[in-house]
């Protein structure tokens, strides 16, 4: 090949940046369709694939403590039969094309998703539609899915970051909403009966205020007539009312899940945050990217790169429409459990006490512009932006609003935001490891409580309906 | 049904041996630079194990002109996503930048390429080797079932095969570890001529191609490699059994077979094989174990695309009220049933619709695209055969995945595993 001379080249210093390339979020389309359901689209021509999301607002916020997990177990029975359909026959439709069916809820929402190959859209629209308005919630479906559901409980309880991430919830919330696991407890499961799953699917699958999001391969003007065709039979049944509304506790406790014998510890702490609409929502995404969004967070940085005492730790904000947590998480060593409390602590009052320095806010402004397009790549990547859209009322600009917030954000901003939004001393915090190493360690930071492990784990997201199919240690590569 | 994407390709090699691949795609202002090392777990030897696993991690440590951990800060301050992997065959390596941010990534991993030895010391070492530990305590050893892939691979590949020993590597093995071990390992494998380097997204060909001339051109060859050739581990002469009691609630059944190597014909076979008898709520396993009898909480079947031989992965949980034996005869059966009988048409369609949509979905993000596009160059010195390789699966006739199960997966040449709660362990 042509050589080009090397002679010039200055390795000890990073070379300069091109010419920015701008990015276009893709075009949308919104149009009521049938009883009220909008239509949004994101229409991607020669993508070969098609995703569709049916988003029925409401969720697990509408459940109380003794029916945990009526969401989750109603959306996980919406494709076990309908009037003319069995479970199987249900399976076969989308499976037989290559594509995937799946049904989830959680705190905000019900969803019915299928992914299809672009020439099948009709196809799929055609199932969830069926689904939405007939399923038939057979009584040998209900009791088997009862059963799998305390059969998977049993199986998560085993787990000590499902342990960790369901009692940093209960901790944080108590017994409101956001405080228990969406997949329920042994307990609860067992009070939901046929007749509370199908009033709730009565109330809460219904079409006023459901979006349908559609991305991919498709012609807007055609699609949008199928969708006003087939979701024309499904009707309003019965008015859903108001969520209550999650009470956080505000309280500092620790609690100790013993676990003789573990070999780390899952530390977890944490608080009630902002509702995904609100103002300061895009700077607390700043400020979190600098705790612990990222690598070269400042949480990251210390316990990983510093004390070695983690493979990894992370913060994580959570957008509801309620004030979903901020939480502070890492497995660690044991031993140093109370260091990296202690680091976690310390972290969070430094972001109250002094402005981040002007390096580190331009570092984690510029890293979540450049990212952001980073998630369009994929059909199922913009799905998730536009249910963000749908699922909180926002508009169409909203992520244009969002970019042009945070390459506006200041220093000054973002200390009032942690000022007002980061409470330490009301910071709840869990340990899942050996109770006798584990509290004298943790003792300094407040009262600590050890409790027993409970059989009612909680995914760390706390979104999904439980998996249809296993995942195991995939056995592949480590990073 | 669609036919397989044509990706436009260029590939080049630069005289010091470094393989290029450049897949041009202007829709998002995005590149992906992928870089593939032909070193994994299996270069390692038994004493020092995860050496290549945490000899990945030190090349996140900086180098001759990259300070300590500012390699991710420069990728991550301008938006960019970063990470590196190791398995048994090949350790990779990437970031998916701002396209205006190419050459910044190339600067990093040439300089990380030709000037690791500089800024490695001790102290680094150390951190890196805690870092790991923790990393095993919480993917493997905190784990419910988290040692049984481990296991799998010991009982399945006997010493000498040099899959037999963890990725991750040996607690003991990490701290014999010494910065000498490291260095020679980096001398051995981290050279031009032992790498792939792969661009995906949106630059322009002949102004990237001048930009990877100019920050890898004056590396150095390595002293070579010798390309491995597939290795089957010896035929069993009769079922492996173990038991192993651990931290779970619901005992969990592998049945692991030994296959040929990632790429030959029936290798597709038996991947689609998997397909046909797990892959979604209307397959045999799941209808019959999970739906209709009720003893499974969950099934799987795997096939790993490894160089030497591969691994074929049945894994079941059995429901609480279920007795395990029972749910080994009904995996049994499923699995004789398809040595019995080739698959219908309705099942290979649906297998094949599979493969299908999977190839559009994974061939959507650059990044995949890049890693996949290196991993066909690294194996096979073919990137065009990631196209073609649609084609080898839709090749395949019925009569070849029965044979890939009446063949291949014969009860007395398997490991079969079983993870059982510890108060039912001895």
């Amino acid at each position: 090949m042509t050589a080009v001379p090397p002679a010039a080249l200055d390795r000890s210093r990073a070379p300069a940046a091109g010419r920015r390339r701008p990015f276009r979020f893709p075009r949308l389309e919104r149009e009521i369709v049938a009883n009220g359901v909008e239509l949004l689209m994101a229409p991607l021509p020669g993508r070969g694939l098609i995703q569709l999301d049916l988003i029925c607002p409401g969720g697990a916020q509408h459940e109380t403590a003794p029916e945990a997990g009526l969401a989750t177990l109603t959306a996980s029975l919406l494709d076990e039969g309908t009037s003319s359909a069995s479970a199987m026959d249900i399976a076969g439709r989308l499976e037989g094309i290559g594509g995937a069916l799946a049904t989830s809820a959680d705190w905000d929402a019900i969803y019915l998703s299928a992914g299809v190959p672009a020439d099948h859209g009709e196809r799929a629209l055609e199932v969830l539609a069926e689904l939405a308005s007939d399923a038939s919630f057979p009584d040998a479906e209900i009791a088997r899915l009862r059963r799998q559901r305390r059969a998977e409980l049993r199986r998560r309880s085993a787990q000590p970051a499902f342990q960790a991430a369901l009692q940093l919830a209960t901790a944080i919330y108590g017994d409101g909403a956001y405080g228990h696991s969406l997949l329920g407890t042994d307990t609860s499961i067992t009070n939901l009966d046929r007749q509370r799953i199908v009033r709730f699917a009565r109330r809460h699958v219904a079409p006023e205020g459901a979006t349908l999001v559609a991305v991919g391969d498709f012609e807007p003007e055609t699609f949008a007539a199928h969708c006003s065709r087939l979701l024309a039979r499904w009707q309003v049944v019965e008015s859903p009312g108001a969520p209550p509304a999650p009470r956080p506790t505000g309280d500092r406790r620790i609690w100790i899940v013993d676990r003789p014998g573990s070999m780390q510890t899952e530390l977890r702490c944490g608080q009630a945050g902002i509702p995904r609409r609100h103002a300061d929502f895009a700077p607390l995404q700043v400020l979190n990217s600098i705790l612990g969004g990222k690598f070269t967070s400042r949480l990251n940085l210390s316990l990983r790169e510093r004390h070695a005492v983690t493979y990894g730790a992370y913060s994580r904000i959570t957008g509801r429409s309620g004030p979903g947590p901020i939480v502070l998480g890492a497995a660690v060593a044991n031993e140093a459990a109370g260091l990296a409390l202690g680091e976690m602590l310390t972290e969070l009052n430094r972001l109250r006490e002094a402005p981040v320095l002007e390096e580190e806010l331009a570092d984690a402004r510029d890293y979540l512009l450049g990212v952001f397009p980073y998630e369009l790549q994929t059909v199922g990547g913009i799905s998730r932006r536009l249910e963000t859209l749908a699922v909180h009322g926002l508009p169409d600009d909203y992520f244009a609003d969002y970019l042009a917030r945070v390459e506006a954000v200041s220093a000054t901003e973002l200390l009032d935001c942690a000022r007002a939004l980061l409470r330490p001393e009301e910071t709840a915090a869990v340990a899942v490891g050996p109770a006798a190493e584990l509290q004298p360690q943790l003792e300094p930071y407040g009262d600590v409580r050890v409790i027993a492990a409970k059989a009612v784990p909680e995914s760390a997201e706390g979104s999904d309906s439980p998996p249809r199919y296993l995942t195991i240690n995939r056995l592949e590569s480590y990073t | 049904m669609h036919a397989s994407p044509r990706l436009p390709l260029e590939r080049h090699r630069l005289d010091n041996g470094l393989r290029i691949v450049l897949q041009p795609d202007r829709a998002l202002p995005l590149v992906a630079v992928n870089l593939w090392y032909h070193v994994g777990s299996r270069n390692e030897r038994p004493g020092r194990t995860g050496l290549a696993h945490l000899f990945e991690h030190m090349l996140f440590q900086g180098s001759g002109n990259v300070g300590t951990n500012e390699h991710f800060r420069y990728v991550q301050q301008v938006g960019g996503v970063a990470n590196g992997s190791t398995w048994l065959d090949r350790t990779n390596y990437y970031e998916t930048m701002p396209s205006h941010h190419l050459d910044l990534a190339l600067w990093l991993e040439s300089d990380r390429m030709g000037f690791l030895l500089p800024a490695l010391d001790q102290a680094k070492l150390d951190r890196q080797r805690d870092v790991v530990l923790n990393e095993r305590r919480q993917t493997v050893d905190n784990q419910p079932y988290g040692r049984a892939g481990e296991r799998l691979y010991e009982l399945s590949f006997p010493l000498p095969h040099p899959y037999h020993w963890p990725v991750l590597g040996y607690p003991a093995d990490l701290e014999a570890t010494t910065l000498e071990d490291v260095e020679s390992f980096f001398r051995r494998f981290y050279a031009p001529d032992n790498a792939v380097l792969t661009l995906a997204g949106d630059f322009e060909p002949p102004r990237a191609l001048a930009s990877i001339e100019r920050y890898f051109g004056d590396l150095p060859r390595g002293p070579g490699v010798e390309a491995p050739s597939p290795r089957p581990p010896p035929r069993p002469i009769g079922e492996r059994r173990e038991t192993m009691a651990d931290g779970v609630e619901l005992t969990r059944i592998y049945h692991a077979w030994t296959l040929p190597a990632y790429g030959q014909r029936a290798w597709y076979a038996a991947d689609l094989l998997t397909s046909v008898l797990a892959e979604g709520k209307s397959s045999p396993l799941y209808r019959e174990l999970v739906y209709e009898r009720q003893l499974a909480q969950d099934v799987g079947v795997y096939l790993q695309p490894t160089e030497l031989a591969s691994m074929f992965l049945v894994v079941a949980t059995a429901r609480p009220e279920a007795e395990p034996n029972e749910l080994e005869r009904a995996l049994d059966d499923q699995l004789a049933a398809a040595a019995a009988r080739p698959p219908t048409g309705e099942e290979l369609e649906r297998a094949r619709n599979h493969v299908r949509v999977d190839f559009l979905q994974q061939l959507q993000s650059l990044d995949q695209r890049a890693d996949l596009l290196s991993q066909q160059t690294t194996y096979f010195d073919a990137p065009e055969r990631l196209d073609g390789e649609l084609n080898l699966y839709l090749d395949v006739a019925a009569e070849e995945i029965q044979a890939a199960a009446a063949d291949l997966l014969r009860p007395e040449h398997r490991v079969a595993l079983r993870v059982v709660p510890h108060e039912m362990g001895a």
